[in-house]
């Protein structure tokens, strides 16, 4: 909701122009002090639309991830391919855009904390939930994210991009906005947890119980055979 | 007879209780502590010789990626492909944190260096990536050529449990494009006396070449690439020392650390020592008052860092 408010903001600003800097003072001042949302960039950032969802592949199992674009008047952007890396904990989108707009260009994603997050033992950031939400949750051992834009230029070289990057943090999930380029680009995400991760330990843990539930009933069996 | 079927019933998924165990515990990743080496022959600076820690020979001038050993001496490495290129993020540029260098007003410069030397440490924490993250930075100054704002970095950059990297990347400052050729290195593990240098060159023939070297040994990696976006001619200044690893993030020494920089340039025969606010990367110590001076064609400016 902070983001969709931040974008009608963002436009009306150009409509009504003697009072733009008012507008843009609390545009910012929303983005700052609503519920779970923490800018890293210095800009406005946009956090939606999520119109679309990529059904992302990882150690068999399939994971909905809800992304979209801005700009994307025209349906130029497209998403070719979306694929996970367990072993660096990364997701690789590959972008198609094709348009000719001057304006910045955002790909828009959300990120299940549970299919891939980035985090550390200690505190260092994150988010909480806001104390007059009545909701209660603590999110504050996030890392940022490590994330590479790149493309190829003309010469064939791999060529980084610098551009703005910022996220709004979550309970659940973490909404990345990140800047890229026009014609095919690349873009890595990489945390620190990704989910086959998740269920290894689960799964794990759930064969470990059994196990010892049926030593324990062998036991009880072979004291009671001992007793009679 | 049923007893001791029941005994080796139990005995049996015991076994493969503690066999269930184990395979979870080697699908997890075990850290092994890693030993400092302490080398007592580390190498410590002459100021009568402008090189004397160099004590590896030059890398090769051809475009491609090298490792040295004493035993091996150069020998070609693999340079990392573009899917590994395009997972690295670049040493921003943009930010108010000041690293010390040396600036010459000819234009004229082929070499520099950042040599690092610890005398006491205590352990690092990247802001970003945690602990054991951190580069080690020889950035020239930007220079204009029709119109377009340009740079050069050379560096090594390493994440612990990850990889060590060491990278040529011409930067295109206006546009916001890095481009780096990288071969990867050994991961380092700093200690009370580890020592070590970036350098980066231009060589005879035109190429830009960047060697990071790491005693004991040295053991050393060498890229050289083209001059994509011509430093050659425009090359005044050189400026660096051990920062955070990428990103714009903080190495964050724990207290109580003490470690020499010492950035090079040459040919120069004169000199003064700047601040230079190019790289975004920072870290957190005090630098001391530099000293900067020229000798033999080579000026250097030197400072002790410590929290």
């Amino acid at each position: 909701m902070t983001a969709v408010n931040s974008i009608m903001i963002s436009r009306t600003t150009l409509v009504i122009g003697s009072s733009s800097l008012i507008i843009l003072s609390l545009s910012i001042l929303v983005l700052f002090f609503t519920t779970g949302t923490q800018a890293y960039a210095t800009s406005i950032p946009v956090f939606r639309p999520l119109d679309h969802v990529y059904n992302l592949t990882i150690d068999n199992q399939t994971n909905s991830i809800r992304y979209g674009f801005s700009p994307d008047s025209n349906n130029t952007a497209v998403v070719k391919s979306m694929s996970a890396d367990y072993d660096s904990k990364s997701i690789r989108v590959i972008i198609d855009d094709n348009s000719t707009t001057t304006e910045k260009r955002f790909f828009i994603v959300e990120l299940p904390r549970k299919v891939i997050d980035a985090n550390t033992t200690a505190i260092a950031g994150g988010c909480t939930a806001s104390p007059t939400s009545g909701d209660s949750w603590v999110r504050e051992h996030d890392l940022e994210y490590v994330i590479v834009v790149s493309r190829v230029d003309s010469e064939g070289d791999v060529a980084v991009y610098d551009g703005s990057i910022s996220e709004e943090c979550g309970r659940d999930a973490r909404v990345l906005s990140i800047e890229y380029l026009g014609g095919r680009s690349t873009i890595v995400i990489q945390g620190t947890t990704m989910i086959p991760e998740f269920s290894l330990s689960l799964s794990a843990l759930v064969l470990t119980l059994a196990m010892l539930g049926v030593i324990g009933a062998s036991l009880a069996v072979r004291h009671r055979a001992i007793s009679v | 007879m049923e007893k001791n079927f029941r005994n080796a019933t139990s005995l049996a998924l015991l076994s493969l209780l503690v066999l269930t165990i184990g395979s979870s515990l080697s699908a997890m990743t075990l850290v092994t502590p890693a030993v400092a080496v302490i080398d007592s022959t580390k190498p410590f600076l002459d100021e009568t010789d402008p090189f004397p820690h160099l004590r590896a020979p030059p890398a090769p001038d051809e475009i491609g990626c090298y490792s040295y050993t004493p035993e091996t001496g150069w020998i070609p490495a693999v340079c990392l492909p573009e899917e590994v290129l395009e997972t690295l993020p670049p040493m921003t540029q943009g930010g108010s944190y000041g690293v010390n260098g040396v600036t010459s007003s000819s234009l004229t410069k082929n070499h520099g260096e950042t040599y690092i030397n610890f005398n006491e440490y205590s352990g690092e924490t990247d802001s970003k990536l945690g602990i054991n993250a951190w580069s080690i930075q020889l950035n020239t100054n930007m220079y204009v050529a029709s119109g377009t704002t340009y740079w050069a970095q050379f560096y090594v950059t390493q994440r612990d449990g990850g990889s060590n990297n060491v990278c040529v990347s011409s930067v295109d400052v206006t546009h916001g494009f890095y481009n780096a050729v990288c071969v990867n290195g050994t991961l380092q593990t700093l200690h009370d006396t580890w020592a070590g240098y970036v350098t980066g060159d231009i060589t005879d023939t035109g190429n830009l070449k960047t060697t990071f070297c790491a005693y004991p040994g040295p053991s050393c990696w060498s890229v050289t690439r083209n001059d994509k976006y011509g430093l050659s001619g425009d090359w005044k200044e050189s400026s660096g020392t051990i920062l955070g690893w990428a990103g714009s993030s903080t190495a964050q020494f724990t207290s109580p650390t003490n470690v020499l920089s010492v950035v090079y340039l040459s040919p120069a025969t004169s000199a003064s020592g700047y601040t230079d606010y190019t790289t975004g990367e920072k870290n957190n110590l005090n630098a001391g008052t530099r000293s900067t001076g020229c000798n033999s064609g080579t000026c250097t400016t030197s400072w002790w860092s410590t929290n």
